[in-house]
């Protein structure tokens, strides 16, 4: 006879593998497979970041309204990376993935190597978006969507080129009559200088320039600087990162260089009103083309422009990044989610409503080139600039894993310890360096 | 002469046997089965609910502190690995010396503030309703509105604080962004949403404590302070015990969202508790297996909490 204590435990253990058995089943993933389905009378899911989510409700309702007997139903429900990335995974567990979904260069070698994307190459190949191939795409945004370890494969197309420029509010430099506002052939010496200028002039009312590395993360800032003195991000030949490298340290004092004199005080969050330029109470700001709608918006008073970013020994410092759209690999409507994506990139067709509604700059060369991008009203005067920065921008470094997320990390830690501590700059990204390369490591043993 | 009674007693009959409401059912082993069944199937959908929702993910986090996961693949047993690591780990160290600094910064103003409001709160002073309506005002905002009001209010250049400071000739620190003083500044963000729910509890221990021993003691000649200190306080004892339990747990996980909005666990890991270390390592860093074993971590913390404050009402039990 079995007794009570006994019985209970027993029950204990049933229901915790009850419980567990389940769950790591599903942390196993989908093994569902996709399939073409039927493209007339299909019904396909796209998932964006809730920022997104109106202008690609009007692509939606606009490709339904060409195709009546096709829907599209849009969903979002973060702006928040890390959120997003937990979505996914939750969906792919339970086997609910979207057919068409938001993709972003540091999450896209991790959903490729579990085979979450589908590869787009092949269907490039053959047609699938009309006459539009690989090679129309500028080939450095094409290139943050191929797998580390398959460089041949595309898990994802890019929706906009979009690179950074230097806004400036005309407004506050002639506030305290600086006349001399930014040109294309400034360094980040003159940029600094005419920031400090506006600075001082103002009492600190107005800041010079919005601290260009911000909380220490923003490496679309840092990963051309410290290109521009000759080193690197990430070496994905040797998979390592140079971020404590001697050109990497000339790189971070330059970019620690303003807080307190051209720029306000560290702050400890990105999202700081300080640091925003549409604040009205910043004479500069390093930001991305994405963020001209907004712009417009705030500063509606203002009389504000942008320029090419300032060089460093005549090198560029302009960096640039995209996101972008990708299939999922069990879709079970690939070649209505494909019709969706051949619509959506005809320069005709939706790319045609995305320059209109979105602002977007379209990622091939006849889309800078022709795109309706540049025929807003001013301000800015001088967006023609995004354009000719696509071209040369240097984009994120695509990282193995979430080794993208620890450098992060690794770079604030190390310009507070700088900033707030006092702490030598070379030995603080010696240290980041390190941890950067160690969390390498672990992705790729 | 005998006087007559008070009160008229009815006379004994055979309905004084009788029980005001006959029992439905005579007691035995059958109906106590109904009853059981009964009791089983109300409760049951609230069980089956908090075995899928809170047991299984329970039970699973558990489980996943011994893979190493990346949320997308499949997920490698590596023993006790993970457990090792948090040993090991500077950053968990670090994370927990914060968290213990949260508690202890918070708990005891907490509960020393929020026994004086109640106090306040529960007297008839004039004006009293648009002070009670004041302080319960925190309740009513959401965590992540009220972070983002007062990172306003904390903002170096422009917050109200630092120009409240200046009124007085002092120039605030950047509150939020110094290593000195983000920490305290969230702890008493945190105290100010704390204090709703402590005001209401402990206006319950106190409408409990006996309106006689106050005549009584001012009889006596105690005072408002000798009352207070004498009287209420030690009768509110079991309140205050359970509000230091609640706050502490609180203040071991509540910290997370705060801390998250506010400061992104800066500057340089001054304000990062054990909540949001593992919430970063689970989810920037996609390493769910060390994350869970950082949760598992938290978890022994909030027991070993429960257990003490169960251990410190038996021995108060024990000594009355």
């Amino acid at each position: 006879m079995t007794s009570r204590p006994t019985r209970n435990r027993r029950l204990a253990v049933a229901t915790a593998a009850f419980a567990v058995l389940p769950l790591l089943a599903a942390c196993a993933g989908s093994n569902a497979t996709g399939a073409a389905g039927e493209v007339e009378g299909s019904t396909i899911v796209l998932t964006t970041v809730t920022g997104l989510e109106p202008q690609f409700q009007e692509y939606a309702d606009a490709y339904m309204e060409a195709f009546p007997d096709r829907t599209v139903e849009v969903r979002s429900t973060t702006d928040d990376a890390a959120e997003y990335a937990q979505q996914l995974a939750t969906a792919r567990l339970s086997g609910e993935l979207p057919d068409v979904f938001f993709n972003v260069d540091f999450l896209a070698d991790t959903l490729a190597k579990n085979n979450v994307t589908l590869d787009l190459a092949p269907g490039i190949d053959d047609g699938k978006l009309g006459d539009l191939t690989i090679d129309d795409f500028l080939p450095q945004f094409v290139g943050q969507y191929r797998p580390l370890d398959n460089p041949d494969q595309v898990t994802g197309l890019p929706v906009s080129a979009d690179s950074v420029g230097l806004f400036y509010n005309k407004t506050l430099f002639d506030e305290v009559g600086v006349t001399e506002y930014p040109e294309a052939d400034w360094t980040w010496e003159d940029m600094y200088r005419v920031a400090e200028e506006i600075q001082t002039k103002s009492g600190g009312a107005i800041t010079g320039l919005a601290a260009p590395l911000g909380d220490g993360t923003a490496q679309i800032v840092y990963g051309p600087v410290i290109q521009a003195y000759g080193g690197f991000v990430y070496d994905p030949e040797t998979g390592t990162s140079g971020i404590g490298q001697p050109e990497a340290i000339e790189a971070w004092t330059t970019l620690l260089a303003p807080y307190g004199t051209a720029s306000g005080e560290y702050t400890t969050t990105a999202d700081d009103p300080t640091l925003k330029f549409d604040s009205g109470s910043i004479a500069m700001g390093i930001g991305s083309r994405g963020a001209v709608p907004q712009t417009k918006t705030t500063l509606a008073d203002a009389d504000w422009d942008v320029q090419v970013l300032p060089t460093i020994d005549g090198n560029s410092t302009a960096g640039g990044g995209s996101y972008g759209l990708s299939i999922a690999q069990t879709s079970q409507s690939q070649d209505a989610a494909w019709a969706f994506l051949s619509w959506f990139y005809d320069t005709d067709a939706g790319m045609k409503i995305a320059q209109e509604v979105g602002g977007v700059i379209p990622p091939t060369d006849d889309g800078i080139d022709n795109g309706t991008w540049k025929d807003v009203s001013p301000p800015p005067a001088n967006i023609a600039i995004f354009g000719e920065s696509a071209r040369t921008a240097v984009l994120l470094t695509q990282m193995p894993g979430a080794s993208a997320s620890v450098m992060s990390e690794a770079t604030k830690k190390a310009t507070q310890q700088v900033l707030l501590e006092g702490r030598d700059i070379a030995e603080a990204f010696q240290e980041a360096e390190a941890t950067v390369n160690d969390a390498i490591a672990k992705e790729t043993k | 002469m005998t006087a007559p009674p008070l009160t008229k007693t009815p006379p004994p009959s055979a309905d004084a046997a009788r029980p005001l409401v006959p029992a439905a059912h005579p007691p035995g082993r059958r109906n106590r089965r109904v009853d059981a069944l009964t009791a089983t199937l109300f409760v049951s959908p609230a069980m089956i609910g908090f075995f899928i929702f809170v047991i299984v993910p329970a039970v699973g986090g558990l489980v996943l502190a011994f893979f190493e996961w990346d949320l997308f693949g499949t997920p490698v047993f590596v023993g006790l690995d993970n457990i090792v690591r948090l040993f090991t780990d500077p950053d968990m160290w670090q994370a927990l010396g914060v968290t213990v600094l949260f508690v202890v910064m918070g708990v005891i103003p907490t509960i020393i503030i929020g026994f004086l409001l109640a106090v306040v709160v529960n007297s008839n002073m004039p004006g009293i309703g648009a002070w009670r309506v004041l302080y319960f005002t925190p309740m009513i905002a959401s965590a992540a509105v009220a972070a983002i009001i007062w990172v306003n209010l904390y903002n170096g250049r422009s917050g109200l604080v630092n120009q409240f400071l200046a009124l007085f000739g002092v120039d605030g620190p950047n509150w939020l962004s110094d290593p000195t003083w983000a920490r305290p500044a969230l702890v008493i963000m945190m105290i100010w949403g704390a204090l709703p729910i402590v005001i209401i509890l402990y206006l319950a221990g106190l409408q409990r404590v006996p309106e006689d021993i106050y005549a009584a003691s001012s009889l006596d000649g105690a005072g408002k302070w000798r009352q207070l200190w004498s009287m209420t306080w030690p009768n509110v004892w079991g309140t205050t015990l359970l509000i230091a339990v609640l706050q502490a747990v609180g203040f071991v996980s509540g910290s997370f969202e705060i801390a998250l909005i506010m400061t992104d666990g800066g500057p340089l890991g001054t304000t990062q508790s054990l909540a949001l270390y593992s919430y970063k390592v689970a989810f920037t860093q996609r390493d769910i297996g060390y994350a869970s074993a950082l949760s598992l971590f938290q978890l022994v913390l909030i027991i070993v909490i429960v257990l003490l404050s169960r251990a410190i009402v038996r021995t108060r039990k024990e000594r009355s």
